[in-house]
């Protein structure tokens, strides 16, 4: 039964990323440049460990992956962490997630940025003060148990960015609120759960550039392309000891000019009582150049291999949990790492 | 013998300074030369040189460091010259640092005197030099105007009001032995030719300037009269046109009298007729022939355009505002050390080029009877990169209106076919700048760098010509030979 229903997730993957393939869709590539950039990165340890693969039952911070979730958690959670990336990048969160009867609610902050910009220079090539680039996300999820199989959420968020945008070291910063999640989680059987989630519906970036000159001067609009999300999560066993598949496979909809899709797909093993390991792919490229440029396609391939673990601290403190994560870096420049603390209250 | 192990001890100590990565900088600028297409600057670091075209905005050399400047540049016959400051307080001759621009060698050479035989007779350092087709002309405290032969490594001496000339290695010859004056100092030289065509050679002394007329070896003496109330203190500067014996203009310090307690410092111009200087205004620091009858005068931070006429001299437009192309220290605008008309070839126009405090600028489009702010473009200095993509960015790292274009700044170690790819802060692909393009090593490049800016640029676009949202991007250059460097760029706009 069980490898059934995983051959059928699977396959609602597959059809999903075909029926994104026969549009007109494209390498990830083409998303780059796109606004938001950072929000495309997972949050969380364990979801960075196993590929980023977190839609459909998130073990926390399910406010930035999937707000349908914190209606059909059993307790309340307290999740935060921290995360160095390559090339300087970091991240961390705070999340907290709560229920009452069938409704459900969450909140969560996420922060990435690179504080390290250091070797930035003018265009006379002398070296700039040390910036560092901020960008923040606040997400307030609100869900409800429509039937024991369904549930539904929506989350509202609310952005912040600030970066070096001038020569004289001077900043400039944008704060937007508005953008929109909507998520379903579906669990026809007890060891399988399918999520669908839209994430960054109507959310705009919007810079104001001033310049000495004001004919320099200049607004930046910038609309962060929507996402389709949609996951699997299926418990299973490996050698008699539990095992769970998820498999996200996330289209962009309004990418720069193209559309295009990533897969990602991970694993935990849990051998130990207290103890699991995960692993998994991140960001697969997705789409029509598979079948129609196949060399393009691979030479913009470069996923990230993910792996982590998991450890029940249970015997320090009730409740308590740590994730580890870390990931090779899509252009080897290092590698990404995150930890988290879990505190289930 | 003493000449070569000088050389090699010259050479050897540029190339370890050179080797320390010793860096110097487009500001304070004291003196610049120039003639073709290269233009030499002295700083108190060292001295540079730069390709005098209007479409070079970056210096291109990189050439000396721990110079011990002394103040002075000359260029000509593909060679550049400048003198050293004695390398010990017990020295008296200096070094002369050349550099062959046809073969790229930089030595330090010595003039020639006979160490032995000048040693009791003060100080002998060349202080000036200016170039005449086939020989400089050096201005040597205490030793009179030496004609000296970079090819042949050969000097000879004139001295003021003596009518022979010896070799350098000779000199002081005996009959000097008890002569006892100021004349043999010489402060500056300034070539010119007569009427005839020959060459001619104005030597600034202290209280008096001198004509020395090499072919003959015959020395004249000019008047030090003024035309105002006050007597010469001393001449700082000598401005003949190379081209023709008239007019001819010094920096003088006047005072009021002998005893006088404070000095002004007049430009002034002789006339032959009179015999007289004529002081024209105070607050010269440099001068400049344009083409034609025009004259430009370099006063703090400002340039003067004249024109000579039979009865003097018209001002025609001043700069002074120019600076505020390249204001730093909270507005602070550069003061003008020197200045450098350098004609174009076949047209009445050329360039002025401007060194000061805050840097080289140079008129993009100087045109006869017009200077503007507009024209006026800061020529900046590229740093030293260090090789194997040890240091590498784009400039500006901030992308904006104003700034459109970044160039990615490298310096390979080795020949390679490069690849520079864009990334946003996921790290999703954003496009390829240049993919596989073969590149020299910064070694083989005169700019020192791998760099060809025309087309190591991005200008904020994706793969396909869009435009990308403003955030932080990475780059990654990685060249065939295994050497890669990251780092980062701003867009903001």
């Amino acid at each position: 039964m069980a490898k059934s229903l995983w051959h059928g997730s699977a396959g609602t993957g597959i059809a999903f990323c075909l029926l994104l393939a026969s549009g007109e869709t494209a390498a990830s590539s083409y998303l780059g440049g796109a606004g938001g950039a950072w929000l495309r990165a997972p949050a969380g340890a364990t979801a960075l460990a196993m590929g980023g693969a977190a839609s459909a039952s998130p073990a926390y911070g399910s406010g930035f992956w999937n707000p349908a979730l914190p209606a059909t958690f059993h307790d309340s959670r307290v999740s935060l962490g921290t995360g160095l990336r390559s090339l300087g990048r970091t991240d961390g969160f705070i999340a907290i997630e709560t229920h009452r009867k069938r409704l459900g609610m969450a909140g969560m902050l996420i922060y990435r940025g690179d504080p390290f910009l250091d070797n930035l220079r003018n265009d006379e090539e002398r070296l700039l003060a040390n910036g560092a680039f901020l960008a923040l996300a606040a997400k307030a999820s609100l869900s409800y148990v429509v039937v024991p199989q369904v549930s539904a959420g929506l989350s509202l968020g609310w952005i912040y960015q600030r970066m070096p945008a001038y020569f004289d070291g001077s900043s400039e910063s944008m704060s937007y609120i508005g953008g929109l999640d909507l998520g379903v989680r579906i669990r026809p059987a007890e060891r399988l759960s399918f999520g669908l989630v839209i994430r960054d519906l109507n959310t705009v970036l919007e810079w104001q550039f001033s310049s000495s000159d004001y004919a320099f001067n200049s607004a930046h609009a910038d609309t962060v392309p929507v996402s389709i999300t949609a996951g699997s999560r299926m418990e299973t066993s490996l050698l008699g000891k539990p095992l769970v598949w998820t498999c996200d496979l996330r289209g962009y909809l309004s990418a720069v000019d193209r559309k295009s899709a990533v897969l990602c797909a991970g694993a935990e093993w849990r051998r130990w009582e207290r103890f699991c390991v995960r692993a998994g792919l991140m960001d697969i490229d997705v789409d029509a150049d598979i079948f129609s440029a196949p060399r393009t396609w691979a030479s913009h391939l470069a996923p990230a291999v993910t792996a982590g673990f998991g450890l029940d601290l249970s015997q320090v403190r009730s409740g308590l949990s740590l994730n580890y994560a870390m990931a090779t870096c899509r252009i080897w420049a290092g590698v990404d790492q995150q930890i988290d603390v879990v505190f289930a209250l | 013998m003493t000449h070569a192990i000088s050389a090699v001890a010259g050479v050897l100590t540029w190339y370890a300074a050179a080797c320390a990565g010793a860096q110097l900088l487009s500001d304070n600028l004291i003196a610049c030369a120039g003639r073709g297409d290269t233009l030499w600057l002295v700083n108190s670091e060292g001295v540079n040189y730069t390709v005098a075209r209007g479409d070079s905005l970056s210096w291109e050399g990189y050439l000396s460091y721990d110079l011990q400047w002394s103040g002075a540049v000359a260029f000509g016959g593909g060679r550049t010259v400048v003198p050293r400051r004695p390398r010990a307080d017990i020295d008296n001759v200096n070094d002369l640092w050349v550099f062959d621009y046809r073969t790229g060698a930089a030595s330090i050479a010595a003039p020639g005197w006979n160490a032995r035989a000048t040693k009791a007779r003060g100080y002998y350092f060349v202080v000036g030099a200016a170039w005449t087709p086939s020989a400089f002309w050096l201005a040597c405290w205490n030793g009179g105007v030496v004609r000296w032969d970079p090819a042949a490594g050969a000097g000879r001496v004139y001295y003021p009001d003596t009518a022979t000339s010896w070799s350098i290695a000779d000199f002081p010859p005996q009959q000097l032995a008890d002569r006892n004056d100021t004349a043999r100092a010489v402060f500056g030289v300034s070539p010119s030719v007569d009427s005839a065509g020959d060459t001619i050679v104005y030597a600034a002394c202290e209280k008096r300037v001198r004509l020395l007329r090499p072919r003959p070896g015959t020395w004249d003496t000019l008047s030090n009269a003024l035309d105002t109330p006050g007597v010469v203190r001393s001449f700082l500067g000598l401005y003949a046109r190379p081209d023709a014996h008239e007019p001819l203009f010094a920096r003088i310090m006047i005072a009021a009298s002998d005893t006088a307690a404070t000095v002004d410092t007049f430009l002034c111009r002789y006339d032959p007729v009179r015999a007289r200087w004529k002081a024209l205004r105070t607050g010269v620091t440099a001068l400049t022939f344009g083409k034609g009858d025009t004259l430009y005068l370099a006063s703090g931070s400002r340039v003067l355009a004249y024109q000579a006429t039979d009865s003097g001299f018209i001002e025609k437009t001043a700069l002074s505002a120019s600076f505020n192309l390249r204001s730093v220290n909270n507005g602070n605008f550069g003061v003008i050390s020197d200045i450098l008309f350098v004609p174009h070839a076949g047209d009445a126009d050329g360039n002025l080029w401007i060194t000061s405090d805050t840097g080289l600028f140079f008129s993009r489009h100087e045109l006869r009877d017009e200077i503007t702010d507009s024209n006026l473009v800061w020529v900046f200095r590229s740093p030293r990169l260090r090789s194997g993509l040890r240091d590498s960015y784009f400039y500006p790292g901030i992308l904006s209106g104003e700034s459109p274009h970044s160039v990615c700044a490298y310096n390979l170690d080795k020949d390679a076919k490069v690849n520079i790819s864009i990334y946003d802060w996921n790290l999703d692909f954003v496009t390829t700048i240049i993919d596989k393009q073969p590149r020299l090593a910064g070694k083989k490049q005169r700019t020192g760098r791998s760099t060809v800016p025309e087309k190591d640029f991005w200008n904020g676009t994706n793969s396909r010509g869009g435009q990308v949202a403003p955030g932080v991007y990475y780059y990654k250059l990685i060249a065939s030979t295994g050497e890669r460097a990251f780092g980062k760029i701003i867009v903001a706009r």
